[in-house]
């Protein structure tokens, strides 16, 4: 999405929407079974059709012509979406529109109308301001995780001084949950010993503002982004690699609408998919384990790498919409789903059990979109629904990379006892890789 | 509980005996019963009337007998369908819908004299159950005096526009659906005369085979026939499908009562009686997957199929079902007279059924090899009617037993779904709000309360 | 004014979380489509006074009581898509189904399923497949409850020749009354068993709905069984692709068939012919505009090859699946199919599997083309039609339309790529069910009717043929709905297209093409109950019958001026007859 864009530009979208609730399950024809046919958290858990992204479409447009005010119902409605973007995905296999980029916008204006966002979300916004993270943790505290390492391996270099081919992005959660930060260290270590040139921003990592961008402040994630993106193509980088799925998604998805970029982002999966394959890294242990893999919304249908798009729209044939130049739609499935996948089938020993809704039409963790903030119960159900869907596979871990996604089940898999582990994907390549054990 | 045995032809006693040869007659007819409060009890067929449901319960009732009125209005092949006035009856319509290579889906030989609109009317099951989409087939669309004296029509037959302006557009009052937001087919549809009197009706009927093929498979359970049948429903293999015990299987294909007990005796205690047709394309590949096809699923169940049993050949068989039955009426040939129990279920339940039956005749003394059982899978094979043909000598009663039977029957889970007589009592009695609302529905059609009234428990006696 | 004690005593009911007045909640359900034929804008011209959820039998029972009690009119829906759904009167509950989603009953060998309301389709079909068994889905599409289709809507759907109509596949039937009495129709009442919904005695099933649902105006269906029918696929096709175009993996045992007829004449003997063969899965007719749309990315791509000029010269097709249960069916059929085809003189225009015997129908198509268009004519058309048709080839395979077509008439999951992507809504109308040769009757006149609407810039250019339609019960009935897209939010548009409606029904009613979809209402009733045995006298007997303090909301069925309503076919909500059109 273009966060200029105002919910104005999306009027058309909000007349076109036909009510059809489509935007409520996962696509039609995926439907495998009556438990597990629901995408979307929200009207799931709510129920009334205002939930669903059809319903929040109607309450723009019922806001814009003045028929509802922007009062506490309408922030309930709006703010209790993960912002998932499962909706999006089933609207658009029948449908032109952009149902997510409408309520990422609905939420922009509430914020621009001073509105919004949720007076839970302010510190957020107010960490970002000031330290660079959403968790109110001074600045320096990021670099502490690649403290050790960085001391002790000569071969990570420190962007602030030297130049590398590849910028290793933790990502604010990585960095500052201690549960986690094994992640970034055990990518960064791989990615190592793979021989990739790769350097670190340590504490003067910025915040990528995904949750600015989630929350609705456009503007200030605007300036966020394209202070970004100059401080690295400054840096000289080839490519910004992350393990956090949320970075990864915005800077791939949204910021090449803020500003031009001169380099490439991938996530850690990715990347590490393409070196397993060029042979740079060996998985040679065996992993005997049942897995079943958990595709993080912002690693799948919301990386789809932006499209530009500055056209008109016309009529012709006196009531077919089109546009010109032809609009292309990102309907999800250019996501990065197909690499852990790879990864995970070279890793001899290692059993992959698929749970009913995946890839672009996988259900929602739902930690994102300020919900976990605001609405804790919410995003703990939703997590929870998403376990049970897990634990149905038989599989003895969770495996996800995403930092948010695995900080929200692993919630709801301690409540269980169920016995299942939550992994990070980095976990199973390092094990893998003779780094641990496999059993 | 309280039922009434099937009177003979002279016994019964009418105020008076109409007989419309059109609808207007019959609208003049039914506007003057309103007048008068008398009671019009209609009926279609000839004798001998065996489910109580046109039978003069009120000394003051009068007849209206529709057999005057006994056109085939239209036979359309092209569509499947024919329109026929209610007096049509099966013998009658056989003939003329071979003639255009058609064939209606008929009862298992019902009464020569058994009107086809009446049969359609009371829901009869009928033995292709392939062609059954819905419990209301073949009845498509019809037209009614209602007890108010108006005419109507119903199913698409309602139109817009008549018969005629309808037929030139190219339709074939082949819906009975509607009009609009209510389905008046099925509201008189079932109601034993109680809502008013058909003049015409239109049946969906199929096309005549070019080729055909029956055969029989027995066993000594029924559980293995009913479970061939699902397996042939679920492939939609066959035309006619039903099962007989050996008692029923013997009055229907003998004449004698000393045959029929002689084969009773030697046929399977269960056959299924099954054809099969080629039409237009390929009749006779049709004919072979179609055997090939059921042959590996008999294999599977360790059946075998037969050409014939104990002497009764299949194309003999393929003659006595495609024609209402000879004299005498097969259900009384055993030994005279006879009733009949029937109900509806699901195929799974029919041999705990059949028990239930045999533990009421063994309490009453009534030989069980007497017991005809006629099993009818219905609509696909979703529904099934049961049905025990319960034979006895024409001046025994056997009332007690059909009562006894009846119950219990009931309260292990039969549906009376057409409630004749003592079953009304049943259905009522367990579900007084649906008594209640078809009573609401009778009094839309019937406010004076003219119609058949006191039948099926509806209006005041 | 409905009084606090009303919304209290409902709140007490269901409990605080599944009752709602805000306005954000209200608008949500005041927005559908067809709204606009009515009020010119999204929003219906009621907002519900409030929106209830229940989640059980019990729960709408005492929501209705409770409505008798305060007056307060009510309208129930499943899914809820249309301005159907909507309340037509002030001060309206709106009962939201949603929360009663249950698949209840899946009897295997019986065939039949029971469900609660917000069971769709598309659920309903996945649970029955893995039984080797399959549901019909109507014509809505598979996102739509099977329930609202069987008991209050309408029925028709693709794979009709095979499974039926809604009205057809209702079994037994739980019904909470306006009045607030539970009734269970059928065998459920007797035995707690739900294969059949006829009887004890008459059926009332009769007074529930008829062709056409009473979209809301009787109570409310709380329970349904319907009619499965045999699956001979796998438990669970696989879905391969990316969006949008999913396909199901290719299915053994099964094959697709795009056909093409000369004219009406042969397309009328073809369907009489394919359906007495009685060997299809789906035999479904998709106008060239509908066909098209299914089976490309974009409006951009679709106005590129509609510009061409071709698919408007091969309008009298139809999609054929055929499916069998055994290797031998399956040989029998195919055959049947090709000896079908050729003594119709039609042509395969795509086909899942394609045989080198095919060409002569490519051959016999371009000469199609050049008798309509001459050989000049045809050959410009072709060469403009050709590039971007390769292009999709080339991109995404030969099979790409046969899959395409062959998925969505299966799966019922592409409906409103097919229609609502073209400008955002549409009308549709005829659609009588009746004989072959009455819907093909009902499509010319159709077309004739719309021509001047697009002449007009109201409807979109489709050349006035969007008739959608399907064979059922193996060719005893068929229905053609004239299908017209246009831009809801051009309100000029949107009056148009409910003017038009309004003519479909004089045409209909005055041809005497059947009884047509919009039969309801009282607009409906008012142009067609006279010339159809004055069915409306006895409709309002049944409305009154069940509903004599008026609550549950008549506006799409009877309503009697308890209430002021603004409802109609569509939303058309008033039509002055004028003269036909030539």
């Amino acid at each position: 999405m273009d966060p200029r864009h105002t919910l104005e530009d999306y009027l058309n979208d909000l007349k076109r929407c036909c009510h059809c609730s489509m935007c409520k399950f996962i696509p039609l024809i995926q439907i495998k079974n009556s438990r597990y046919s629901q995408v979307c958290p929200a009207i799931s858990q709510k129920h009334f059709h205002a939930f669903c992204a059809g319903g929040k479409m109607h309450a723009a447009l019922a806001l814009l012509e003045g028929r509802i005010e922007a009062d506490q119902d309408l922030l309930d409605v709006v703010y209790q979406c993960s912002t998932c973007g499962g909706c999006d995905v089933s609207c658009k296999h029948n449908r032109d529109l952009e149902p997510l980029e409408a309520l990422f916008a609905l939420r922009a204006h509430l914020v621009r109308e001073g509105v919004g966002p949720l007076p839970e979300h302010e510190p957020i916004l107010k960490s970002i301001r000031n330290y660079d993270n959403v968790w109110q943790q001074p600045r320096q505290m990021k670099g502490r995780w690649a403290k050790d390492l960085s001391v002790k391996d000569p071969r990570v270099k420190d962007l602030k001084k030297e130049s590398a081919e590849v910028l290793y992005f933790a990502g604010c959660t990585f960095s500052l949950q201690p549960d986690l930060m094994r992640v970034p260290l055990d990518t960064l270590g791989i990615l190592l010993e793979a021989g990739v040139d790769v350097g670190i921003l340590g504490s003067e990592e910025p915040c990528c503002a995904s949750p600015a961008f989630t929350i609705g402040d456009h503007d200030f994630f605007m300036e966020k982004a394209a202070a970004n993106i100059r401080m690295f193509n400054d840096l000289g980088i080839k490519k910004v690699v992350t393990s956090c799925a949320g970075c990864f998604g915005v800077m791939s998805g949204k910021y090449p609408a803020v500003e031009k970029m001169d380099f490439e982002v991938m996530h850690a999966v990715s990347y590490i998919e393409e070196l397993v394959r060029e042979g740079r890294i060996k998985l040679t242990q065996p992993v005997r384990m049942k897995v079943t893999y958990h595709d993080p919304c912002h690693l799948g249908r919301q990386s789809e790498p932006y499209i530009p798009w500055d056209g008109k729209e016309e009529k012709v044939l006196n009531s077919v919409v089109i546009h010109e130049p032809p609009k292309k739609y990102r309907r999800g499935t250019l996501g990065v789903y197909e690499a852990p996948r790879a990864v995970m089938r070279a890793i001899p020993g290692l059993e992959l059990a698929e749970m009913d809704r995946i890839r672009e039409y996988a259900f929602c963790c739902g930690s994102g979109g300020g919900v976990k903030t605001a609405f804790p119960q919410f995003a703990l159900n939703a997590a929870r629904e998403r376990v049970t869907e897990a634990r149905e596979t038989g599989a003895e871990a969770l495996v996800t990379a995403c930092p948010w996604c695995e900080a929200n089940l692993g919630e709801a898999l301690a409540e269980g006892n169920g016995g299942m582990r939550l992994l990070d994907f980095i976990d199973l390549v390092k094990i893998a890789m003779g780094g641990g054990s496999g059993d | 509980m309280k039922d009434y045995s099937p009177a003979q032809p002279g016994e019964e006693r009418w105020l008076d005996t109409f007989r419309p040869r059109d609808a207007g007659e019959l609208e003049e007819v039914v506007r003057e019963a309103g007048k008068t409060r008398t009671p019009l009890v209609p009926r279609s067929s000839g004798p001998r009337h065996r489910s109580g449901g046109s039978h003069p319960r009120l000394p003051e009732a009068c007849l209206v007998d529709m057999r005057e009125m006994s056109g085939i209005v239209r036979v359309d092949r092209r569509n499947r369908a024919a329109l026929l006035e209610a007096g049509v009856t099966f013998g009658s319509l056989v003939e003329e819908l071979s003639l255009a290579g058609l064939r209606p889906n008929m009862p298992l030989c019902p009464r020569d004299s058994k009107s086809a609109v009446a049969s359609a009317l009371e829901r009869e099951p009928v033995i292709m159950p392939r062609y059954q989409w819905d419990l209301v087939d073949p009845l498509m669309s019809l037209e009614i005096v209602f007890g108010t004296g108006d005419r109507f029509r119903a199913g698409s037959g309602a139109g817009p526009g008549t018969l005629e302006e309808q037929w030139s557009s190219g339709q074939a009052q082949k819906s009975p659906m509607g009009p609009s937001q209510f389905d008046p087919v099925r509201l008189v549809q079932g109601a034993q005369g109680t809502a008013g009197v058909v003049t015409w009706a239109s049946l969906r009927v199929e096309q005549k085979p070019s080729e055909e093929r029956l055969i029989f498979v027995g066993s000594q359970n029924l559980s293995d026939l009913v479970g061939l049948v699902y397996r042939l429903m679920h492939r939609r293999l066959g035309e006619e499908c039903f099962i007989l015990n050996a008692s029923a299987l013997a009055s229907l294909s003998k004449t004698e009562p000393g045959d029929i007990d002689s084969f009773s005796r030697s046929s399977p205690a269960w056959v299924l009686v099954l054809g099969f047709a080629g039409f237009e394309w390929r009749p006779k590949e049709r004919i072979d997957y179609q055997l090939s096809d059921a042959g590996e699923l008999m294999k599977n169940l360790g059946l075998e199929s037969r050409g014939s049993l104990d002497g009764l050949t299949s194309s003999a068989t393929r003659e006595i079902i495609s024609r209402p039955s000879g004299e005498p009426y097969w259900k009384d040939r055993r030994l005279g007279a006879g009733r009949e129990i029937f109900l509806l279920t699901t195929l799974d339940r029919t041999e705990g059924l059949a028990k239930i039956m045999r533990d009421a005749a063994q309490k009453h003394g009534y030989p069980e090899e007497l017991i005809g059982v006629y099993l009818q899978p219905l609509l696909g094979g979703r529904t099934a009617h049961l049905e025990f043909l319960l034979p006895h000598l024409p001046d025994e009663e056997i009332d007690a037993l059909f009562i006894d039977a009846s119950r219990a029957l009931f309260e292990a889970g039969a549906y009376f779904s057409r409630p004749y007589g003592a079953w009304a009592d049943l259905v009522w009695a367990k579900d007084p709000d649906m008594h209640r609302a078809i009573e609401r529905i009778k009094n839309i059609f019937d406010p004076l309360g003219i119609m058949n009234p006191g039948q099926m428990g509806l209006g005041v006696v | 004014m409905i009084s606090e004690e009303a919304y209290r005593a409902l709140e007490e009911i269901v409990g605080p979380d599944y009752i709602s007045r805000s306005p954000v909640v209200m608008d949500s359900y005041t927005f559908q489509f067809n709204a606009d034929n009515m009020t010119g804008t999204n929003w219906g011209p009621f907002r519900p006074w409030a929106v209830i959820l229940p989640g059980s039998t019990e729960e709408v029972q005492a929501i209705v009581k409770a409505c008798n009690e305060y007056d307060v009119p009510f309208k129930a829906f499943s899914t809820g898509w249309a301005i159907m759904a909507a309340p037509s009167c002030e001060g309206c509950l709106q009962i939201d189904l949603r929360r009663m989603n249950n698949v209840i009953e899946i009897n295997e060998e019986n065939m039949y399923a029971v469900v609660e309301p917000y069971v769709a389709c598309a659920v309903l079909q996945a649970e029955a497949m893995r039984r080797g068994l399959n549901c019909h889905i109507h014509g809505a599409g598979s996102n739509a409850s099977i329930l609202a289709s069987a008991t209050s809507v309408c029925g028709q759907g693709a794979t009709g020749v095979s499974t039926s109509h809604s009205n057809r596949n209702l079994l037994g039937v739980e019904w909470v009354t306006p009045a607030g009495e539970v009734l269970q129709l059928g065998s459920v009442g007797q035995n707690g068993e739900w294969f059949t919904g006829e009887g004890p005695g008459p059926s009332l099933r009769g007074a529930m709905r008829g062709f056409l649902g009473a979209l809301g105006g009787i109570g409310v269906f709380t329970k349904c069984a319907v009619k499965l029918y045999p699956w001979y696929g796998p438990a669970e096709p696989e879905v391969e692709g990316t969006s949008p175009d999913y396909y199901l993996e290719e299915l053994d045992r099964f094959a697709g068939f795009q056909v093409a007829l000369k004219d009406w004449e042969s397309f009328a003997e073809f369907c009489y012919k394919l359906g007495e063969a009685e060997i299809a899965f789906t035999a479904c007719r998709n106008a060239p505009v509908v066909t098209l749309a299914a089976m490309v990315d974009s409006n951009e791509a679709f106005y590129e090859l509609w510009q061409a000029g071709i698919m408007q010269e091969i309008p009298y097709s139809m999609t054929v699946i055929i499916d069998a249960g055994s290797d031998r069916e399956f040989e029998y059929r195919l055959r049947v199919f090709h000896d079908l085809v050729d003594s119709c003189k039609g042509v395969i225009m795509f086909a899942s599997h394609i045989k080198p015997s095919y060409l002569k129908y490519q051959l016999r198509l371009l000469n199609w083309l050049r008798q309509r268009l001459g050989a000049v004519g045809a050959a410009r058309k072709l060469a403009r039609f050709v590039p971007p048709f390769g292009k999709i080839i080339r991109e995404k395979g030969m099979d790409h339309f046969a899959r395409t077509l062959v998925s969505a008439m299966i799966k019922g999951h592409m409906q409103a790529r097919a229609i609502f992507r073209f400008g955002g809504s549409f009308i549709t109308s005829f659609g009588a069910l009746e004989t072959i040769d009455n819907a093909i009757a009902g499509a010319k006149a159709g077309i004739e009717v719309k021509l001047p609407y697009i002449e007009k810039g109201y409807l979109m250019e489709d050349t006035g043929d969007n008739a959608w339609g399907t064979l059922y019960e193996q060719g005893a009935l068929m229905h053609l709905e004239e299908v017209a897209a246009y831009d809801p939010s051009d309100p000029v548009a949107a009056k148009g297209a409910a003017e038009f409606m309004g003519d479909t029904i004089i045409v209909s009613r005055d041809r005497h093409l059947g009884f047509c979809f919009c039969g309801f209402s009282e607009v409906g009733h008012g142009l067609l109950s006279e010339a159809t045995s004055n069915y409306r006298r006895w409709l309002v007997e049944i409305k009154r019958a069940f509903d004599p303090q008026d609550v549950s909301d008549g506006g799409y069925y009877i309503s009697e001026g308890k209430r002021e309503v603004a409802a109609g076919p569509f939303g058309l909500t008033e039509y002055e007859e004028k003269q036909p059109p030539a």
